[in-house]
């Protein structure tokens, strides 16, 4: 269809800002892990620097999302899309943040418990394919894949409970405990909001909440 | 364009069956079409309608120019018989009655039936004329009886403050905005049941279509009021139910946040976001 043309590659646009904070961020869980496991404070000083980059992808996604209401009047599906995408780009920076602090834990302390860090790195690496797939179920607007990947968080859910309620891990030093719970605390809200991100998607595909 | 792939839900008319809308808690039906068609000499206009509108309540009817939403509006007051080469079929249920129906007169419908057109078309006449019109045709000549009707029905056109020390004057001297407003307070005189509007604000800048539309929130609570427009906002911002037209035919009918939010038929979808070429 022609109509609009200028409307739909500016909703096209937007959308590729999404996927491209999304991008970001999966490179960061690939660091994340590298981090954690060989304890590289170089980059997780990087990381927490380069935070900026996710926050101005945010801002240029809701000054594009109101410029395209004040201008356009979008309604229906093309409104869900511009209210998911505020709302996901929040989501996303909120994840930026999560990677953030969890970068700033490692360099105040070193994680050495191997059965630890084996789970923190599989939450890590299991967020980073959630948020892909979030992103291949965005673009091919597939809602089964949308419908996993909000019930793969269960999985990481799952993880978490381990690492704070096991009493097997006989870590000895309190604040390294607490360092540990801290990171398995910010790897189960990233995973939250890869579930939120996929509710906004189902959302946008269906105009109903996800129940 | 993100499509949603649930879209199975029929609430596309296929304009055979009344009971098509999910729609609850209806208030009392007040006009009712059963498989209306009607033809422009062999141009085939409305295909088979099955519409029904309720009393107090506000139903916005849209779609692209040529899709009989404008042929429609004028059959339910029978303005369009004035065409000499169209035929009708069916039925168009006004309280039960036909109005197709050759016993009914258009005289008495359109007492019932008051319409308000695209451009403000006042006799040029005063003000007070104007709205009094109706009435002394109805045979209302007690100038105290004229003068409550003609304060009343200005008051309830939302204009009454703006030309009440003026009532004399040639209403052609009034701004468009007001012009209108004074063309629905003398549709509002004869007391009718429904109010038509066809694209009533589209000759009027911003401000005035914005009184318009409030006074349509107003007038609702009395009258049952129908409006052709093919500004879409306003349909999304005054109505409560949309019935969209396409070719002669009604694609959806439903609650008007559907049709603007999530709505069920793919055409109503590329309508209402601008996808139609």
């Amino acid at each position: 269809m022609s109509a609009r043309v200028k409307f739909v590659n500016d909703l096209e646009e937007l959308k590729q800002y999404i996927y491209d904070m999304s991008q970001l961020l999966s490179e960061r869980f690939d660091s994340l892990v590298n981090v954690l496991e060989n304890n590289d404070r170089a980059l997780a000083k990087e990381l927490i620097e380069r935070d900026v980059d996710i926050n101005e992808l945010e801002v240029k996604i809701n000054d594009q999302s109101v410029s395209l209401i004040t201008s356009q009047s979008p309604v229906a599906s093309d409104l869900r899309l511009i209210i998911s995408c505020i709302k996901i780009a929040e989501d996303l920076e909120r994840i930026g943040d999560n990677i953030s602090n969890i970068a700033e834990v490692s360099r105040r302390t070193q994680i050495m418990n191997k059965q630890i860090l084996l789970r923190l790195t599989t939450m890590i690496r299991l967020a980073k394919l959630m948020l892909d797939d979030a992103m291949v179920a965005m673009k091919t607007e597939d809602l089964s894949l949308v419908n996993e990947i909000i019930e793969r968080d269960n999985d990481i859910d799952q993880i978490f409970v381990q690492v704070t309620m096991s009493d097997i891990y006989e870590e000895t030093d309190a604040f390294v405990t607490g360092q540990i719970q801290l990171t398995a605390k910010y790897l189960e809200r990233i995973g939250d909001h890869i579930e939120n991100i996929g509710e906004h998607i189902f959302f946008t595909l269906t105009g109903k909440r996800y129940k | 364009m993100i499509m949603t792939k649930e879209k199975t839900s029929a609430i596309h008319i296929d304009n055979k069956n009344l009971n098509h809308s999910p729609m609850e808690m209806q208030n009392k039906e007040i006009f009712t079409s059963k498989n209306f068609n009607l033809w422009y000499g062999d141009n085939h206009a409305l295909k088979n309608i099955n519409l029904s509108f309720h009393e107090n309540e506000i139903s916005a009817i849209i779609g692209p120019s040529g899709c009989g939403k404008s042929t429609y509006i004028k059959s339910l007051n029978r303005m369009v018989e004035l065409v000499p080469i169209v035929r009708t079929e069916g039925e168009i249920l006004y309280r039960d009655t036909n109005i197709l129906d050759k016993n009914m007169t258009v005289e008495e419908l359109r007492t019932k039936v008051g319409m308000v057109f695209q451009k403000p078309n006042p006799f040029p006449k005063s003000i007070y004329d104007n709205v009094a019109y109706g009435p002394r045709i109805h045979g209302i000549k007690d100038k105290k009886t004229l003068d409550q009707v003609v304060e009343k029905s200005l008051r309830q056109a939302a204009i009454w403050d703006e030309v009440k020390d003026r009532l004399n004057d040639n209403a052609y001297g009034l701004s468009g905005g007001q012009q209108q407003r004074i063309c629905i307070a003398r549709t509002l005189a004869v007391e009718p049941d429904i109010v038509l509007m066809d694209e009533p604000t589209s000759a009027l800048d911003p401000i005035s279509t914005i009184k318009i539309e409030d006074l349509m929130q107003e007038l609702k609570k009395e009258y049952s009021i129908i409006i052709v427009t093919h500004n879409m906002q306003q349909a999304a911002r005054v109505s409560d139910k949309t019935a969209f037209f396409y070719q002669g035919n009604v694609i959806e009918y439903n609650d008007t946040n559907i049709i603007f939010e999530n709505p069920h038929d793919k055409r109503t979808e590329d309508y209402v976001t601008g996808r139609f070429g």
